[in-house]
């Protein structure tokens, strides 16, 4: 399935559109005010952008040294060169401590390597902490948006599913009792967990240090609680200076929800008193995408999520259209370059509005990248058959002014007409309108100009 | 079983060295705002949901905690500071982190607040775990008033600066609110897993 078809189920409730529309763009509109906020906002986007083509230029350098200052806070390091090898340590750590309850919170790169069925293949227990994550890891669904991963759903069915699944009373969909109830279930798989994995916003080579940001707190009870800490990251997460957190967790958490700071910003050097703390380090295709320059500064990413709150696309077609583990602009980049025939249509669900590149707090050009894969879903043979012959056709118009000419002459006259058919479905076109056309073509507008002169 | 550590690793540095682009330095960072305003860090405390009271000094915390409604309600108090009355004094170190899980108010020392977020800079050193710090159902902060920089890059430069190294203990963190979630329709619920409140007492 492609993303327009994908989208097109989404779309089939446009109540629902209007509002997942609405929710997602508010987000948008606290991260403007977040913004507006700091003085030298546009100057500490660049700075970002600036360290991480630094660490991005001297990437092996920085991880030999994470994993040196890493080890000698007692972190062990572990290298994994794709998924497969990622979920096999984690599960050989868990399996070595004899672990079967896991609390797990989020991190976007055990979405990509599709840890939980790996280690639930295994007999171990897998809960999601985060509360979005939860909600749609009982759903058994994967997350909508990197932020908010149950933003796609509306609260009566989140009270439904906590009806049937944590035993709440029916009817319940007011958020504070929803929230309580999964705080006590939660806090109670805390205290039970053996071992707790996280992901890593930031890894300092300095100091060997692992930054974990939450709201909620999960990423520190599931690592204060249990014994074993298995923290999880690309390697592109690598910072060289304590001093670069600054930069960064001043546009993360503006960036993303409007907030000046999250609620709990965790340094962890080393693993609690008694415990051990396992950091795994994963390639998964980040070298490759190192390796091509139009595409390398999607690897600065801090996943804020704020491309996907802007992205006319994403708002009105939802995270799940993209059926990838990032979704939104830098998701499709992301999945894309990775495997072009597999996302071959993700490059082209973008208007290329450009919207996303103007909030990004690490300066990526998403929508250059977006044109440039493209390119290669054309060169893949990878798009479909009516966009192929469009854009042949497109082509040959563009090579021949008279037939262009006749053309649009004929354009001007049945578009209306075809558009209000083409756009009065189902998909996501449908929430559109064709603007009003100009009285007169460029054409006959340019010609008067100069019969006037 | 995992593959051999070796292995992946020469596989994965090489890949990134085949791929490695033309270097490019590093930029210097800001030295930022070194001190930062009461008024703003109570602005940016009480958005995130949290609570600040300004206190002569440390020993006025605990007559001022008596009409504390958490405080009040509270059946077992730990506390880091000495003099609370009717809170155990927490000295030594315990074992068991899960330990913590009854108790109904924290009451610990801050370093340093952020004036420009409300964030409260903080270790695992003095208190008997660090999941008391998440475990509490209500948190209290006790930072002196002159601990107050203005920004997150003074933050990191002061930290950077003290004689004991960020890495020397396995926990720090920053602290700026309240334990909170906004997963279900965006509407903002406080009390997510962790403390349902936090009172920073900036004292002095």
């Amino acid at each position: 399935m492609s993303h327009p078809e994908r989208a097109r189920e989404f779309a089939r409730d446009p109540e629902r559109v209007a509002w997942h529309d609405g929710a997602v763009w508010s987000v948008r509109t606290r991260r403007d005010a977040a913004a507006a906020g700091v003085a030298d906002w546009e100057a500490l986007r660049e700075t970002a952008a600036r360290i991480r083509a630094h660490t991005l230029s001297r990437l092996p350098d920085y991880l030999e040294q994470l994993e040196d200052r890493a080890s000698l806070v007692g972190v062990t390091v572990h290298w994994a060169a794709d998924a497969a090898e990622h979920n096999e340590i984690v599960h050989g750590i868990l399996y070595d401590h004899g672990v079967t309850r896991v609390v797990k919170s989020k991190s976007m790169l055990t979405e990509e390597c599709e840890l939980n069925p790996h280690l639930e293949a295994h007999g171990i227990e897998v809960v999601d902490t985060d509360l979005g994550e939860r909600i749609v890891q009982l759903r058994g669904e994967p997350p909508s948006h990197i932020v908010m991963p149950a933003i796609h759903l509306r609260r009566e069915e989140v009270g439904e599913l906590f009806h049937q699944r944590l035993g709440a009373p029916a009817g319940l969909s007011a958020p504070e009792p929803l929230v309580e109830i999964a705080r006590e279930r939660l806090r109670a798989q805390f205290l039970e967990a053996q071992a707790g994995i996280t992901g890593v916003n930031f890894a300092v080579a300095e100091t060997g240090g692992l930054v974990v940001v939450t709201n909620e707190g999960n990423a520190d009870l599931g690592t204060a609680l249990p014994p074993l800490h298995i923290a999880c990251m690309g390697v592109e997460k690598v910072i060289p200076r304590t001093r670069d957190l600054g930069v960064f967790l001043r546009l993360l958490a503006r960036s993303a929800t409007g907030q000046p700071i999250s609620s709990y910003t965790s340094h962890f050097h080393g693993p609690r008193p008694g415990g051990a703390l396992h950091l795994v380090m994963v390639d998964n295709g980040r070298s490759r995408l190192l390796g091509r320059e139009s595409l390398r500064p999607s690897l600065a990413c801090i996943r804020c999520g704020a491309c996907l709150n802007t992205c006319p696309v994403y708002r009105r077609s939802g995270g799940h259209s993209y059926a990838t583990p990032v979704a939104g602009p830098i998701g499709s980049v992301l999945s894309a370059a990775r495997d072009i025939e597999a996302h071959a249509s993700l490059p082209s669900a973008c208007s290329l509005c450009g919207s996303c590149a103007a909030v990004c707090p690490v300066k990526i050009e998403l929508p250059g990248m977006l044109r440039t894969l493209r390119v290669d879903a054309v060169a893949a043979g990878a798009i479909e058959p009516g966009m192929r012959w469009a854009a042949r056709l497109g082509s040959q118009l563009l090579r021949r002014p008279r037939m262009l000419a006749l053309a649009v002459r004929l354009g001007r006259r049945w578009l209306p007409r075809l558009a209000s058919r083409w756009l009065a479905d189902d998909s996501i076109a449908g929430q559109r309108e064709l603007p009003e056309l100009a009285a007169r073509s460029f054409r006959e507008q340019w010609r008067a100009r100069d019969a006037e002169d | 079983m995992p593959r051999t550590r070796g292995g992946s690793r020469r596989r994965v540095l090489s890949a990134l060295r085949r791929s490695a682009p033309v270097p490019v330095p590093l930029p210097e960072v800001t030295a930022g705002e070194p001190t930062g305003g009461v008024d703003q860090l109570r602005h940016w405390l009480e958005v995130a949901g949290a609570q600040l009271e300004r206190l002569p000094d440390e020993r006025a915390l605990g007559p001022w905690l008596a009409d504390y409604p958490p405080f009040a309600s509270a059946r077992r108090i730990v506390s880091t500071l000495p003099g609370i009355p009717g809170a155990e004094h927490a000295t030594a170190a315990v074992g068991d982190p899960h330990a913590c899980a009854d108790v109904d108010l924290a009451i610990a020392r801050g370093e340093f607040a952020v004036a420009e977020n409300g964030a409260i800079w903080l270790s695992d050193a003095e208190v008997p775990h660090r999941s008391l710090y998440f475990l509490a159902q209500h948190l209290v902060l006790v930072v002196e008033a002159s601990e107050i920089v203005g920004d997150l890059h003074a933050a990191y430069a002061r930290i950077e600066r003290a004689p004991e190294p960020i890495g020397a203990r396995p926990w720090r963190g920053f602290i700026a609110g309240p334990s909170k979630t906004a997963d279900i329709e965006q509407a903002l619920v406080v009390g997510a897993h962790g403390p349902r409140s936090l009172l920073v007492a900036l004292v002095g």
